[in-house]
């Protein structure tokens, strides 16, 4: 499947296998993402959270390969991950610090981060005062807040995105849509994302798992 | 038939009960080995302290076997967690559960709970009072009835403490509410003492963690027992100043490398996908705590040197055994928890051993 639309593909997939125990969720699946907005789509259980984890590095294929510029996410794996971030959806993951601790961290693991712009994704989604406040206090869509600004302030080729809008407020769904508006324009670089709610947001491509081969 | 909220309940301490025993049956073998005579006589001495408070005034007994029974309830207040975890007790709390049921339920859970405890002081009970030649406090009825009034006020206790577990936990105070508000600004950059904080030191103290905690007890523990090993006061033995020492420094750094080891599995799927090398994050890991490790190593070694501690084969033996051990046992696989507590016994053995020979 090819959906290269502007220049070189990023995000070249090939062959890509997973099995989980119980069950195969990919055999074969081949992939190529240019930079702007991809919408990943598909029904409960097609795989889409577990495509977004491979290409983000947390998961690992059981075959194939994942490339994003040329390394591969399993012979490169730290200079790949430098380029990528998987913004899931799940409970928070190092609940034991707080809000501006679990910044702190990312950002030393990120040393090239916009701080600024993160201090202004994190004014724009109005949780700037939630610093001391524990991670796992926070309520979803409060953590969602978390890393979505974080995310946007990472200087990262792939950013991967898991439902976004879950247990988004209002008025963070407006400041995600136009920043993720602006950057599908700009096409830098790589935002897939998943989402069941129809996007306002034009994506500058659609990948519908249910109808992608290789997925099982 | 009994109410579903009480069966629920003591399939949970069932269910933590079983954990508990398939982690120590591993290393049974070997703590029988090593403990077990000590074992036996504490076993022989379980219901001592509620025999002899019997023959006090009344008053006093009472205040005693109270004070005892608080104490003897204590496992029971560590245990909570595991019997009713967190996940469980959030998804409880908003059931409709009656305060008499709650108590019914605690009850019977304590009871379970202290049910070794009741062997254990039928089984003193009855080694004190069948032997011949009883000693001169020691009334058979007055003992027995000690003891069992001992063994309520613990059931009370332990019933007590799980009832306020199973409870809504209090509010934080409104100052500590307007307290968390604060802007973030992001901290410059920093190495491997930020990770090193972020990662292994702060999950220590957080949570509720008792880590963290447990092994200042034991450091705290440690120092003391080198202060009396040194010193020699007449309040206790040097050899007994050397096993303590020898038996808190063995369990200092097994408990620190087991709380290490517990992290790096927790982080292992905590920081997939992100920027980290994990084997190189384990060995960074291991270095650090190495380096910590050392600090009350040193504060021992300068202890003895101080006075005069290592002069001959006896104080060089258990210098090089203490400064061996620490690496051995962080840097070794952890085979299996059967392999481990043998390691853990057998620098336990040598230490209190060699040292004990230390001044003789």
């Amino acid at each position: 499947m090819a959906l290269n639309e502007a220049g070189g593909a990023a995000v070249e997939v090939e062959a890509l296998g997973f099995h989980f125990r119980t069950r195969s969720v990919f055999a074969g699946l081949n992939l190529r993402l240019a930079p702007g907005l991809t919408w990943l789509r598909g029904q409960n259980g097609r795989g889409k959270t577990t495509l977004l984890k491979l290409l983000g590095g947390a998961l690992a294929p059981s075959g194939g390969s994942i490339r994003l510029d040329g390394l591969d996410s399993r012979r490169d794996a730290l200079a790949y991950r430098r380029r990528t971030f998987y913004c899931g959806g799940e409970a928070p993951a190092l609940d034991w610090l707080t809000a501006g601790e679990w910044l702190d961290l990312h950002l030393a693991l990120y040393p090239d981060a916009d701080r600024a712009a993160l201090q202004g994704h994190l004014a724009a989604f109005r949780i700037a005062d939630s610093a001391l406040q524990p991670v796992s206090g926070l309520s979803l869509g409060q953590y969602k807040k978390l890393q979505l600004a974080l995310a946007l302030a990472l200087p990262v080729r792939l950013l991967l995105i898991d439902e976004p809008f879950n247990g988004l407020d209002a008025q963070a769904v407006e400041v995600l849509q136009e920043e993720l508006a602006r950057r599908a324009d700009a096409r830098d670089a790589c935002i897939v994302l998943t989402s069941h709610l129809a996007l306002r947001v034009a994506p500058t491509v659609t990948l519908d798992l249910d109808a992608a081969p290789g997925v099982l | 038939m009994a109410h579903p909220y009480i069966r629920f309940r003591i399939r949970l301490t069932r269910h933590a009960l079983t954990q508990l025993l398939a982690r120590l049956r591993g290393s049974g073998e070997i703590v029988a080995l090593a403990l077990g005579p000590a074992i036996l006589g504490l076993l022989a001495v379980a219901a001592l302290p509620p025999m002899y408070v019997s023959s006090y005034p009344a008053p006093a007994a009472l205040a005693l076997l109270l004070l005892h029974a608080i104490a003897m309830s204590l496992p029971v207040a560590l245990l909570r967690p595991r019997i009713l975890p967190d996940a469980v007790q959030g998804w409880l709390l908003p059931l409709p559960v009656p305060p008499a049921l709650l108590l019914r339920a605690s009850v019977l859970v304590a009871g379970m709970l202290l049910a070794p405890l009741a062997l254990a002081y039928a089984s003193s009970l009855a080694i004190w009072l069948l032997q011949r030649a009883r000693p001169d406090w020691l009334q058979p009825l007055r003992a027995a009835g000690a003891t069992l009034l001992s063994f309520l006020l613990t059931w009370a206790c332990a019933a007590w403490l799980l009832v306020r577990g199973a409870r809504l936990p209090a509010a934080p105070p409104a100052h500590a509410v307007h307290a968390s508000r604060a802007v973030y600004a992001p901290q410059p950059r920093q190495g491997w003492p930020f990770l090193w904080r972020r990662l292994f030191w702060l999950p220590l103290w957080r949570q509720g963690s008792p880590a963290g905690l447990r092994q200042a007890a034991l450091l705290g523990g440690l120092l003391l027992a080198v202060a009396f090993w040194m010193t020699g006061p007449a309040l206790l033995p040097r050899p007994a100043g050397a096993v303590l020492a020898s038996v808190l420094l063995v369990l200092l750094v097994h408990d620190a490398d087991d709380a290490l080891r517990a992290q790096l599995a927790r982080l292992h799927s905590a920081l997939a996908g992100l920027p980290l090398e994990p084997n190189g994050l384990a060995w960074r890991a291991r270095a650090s705590l190495l380096a910590l490790i050392a600090a009350p190593l040193l504060i021992v070694t300068g202890a003895g040197l101080a006075a005069g501690a290592w002069t001959h084969t006896a104080g060089y033996a258990w210098l090089a055994l203490a400064w061996s051990m620490a690496p051995l046992l962080v840097c070794t696989p952890p085979f299996t928890a059967r392999g481990r507590m043998a390691l853990i016994a057998f620098f336990i053995l040598v230490l209190c051993a060699t040292g004990s020979k230390v001044w003789l």
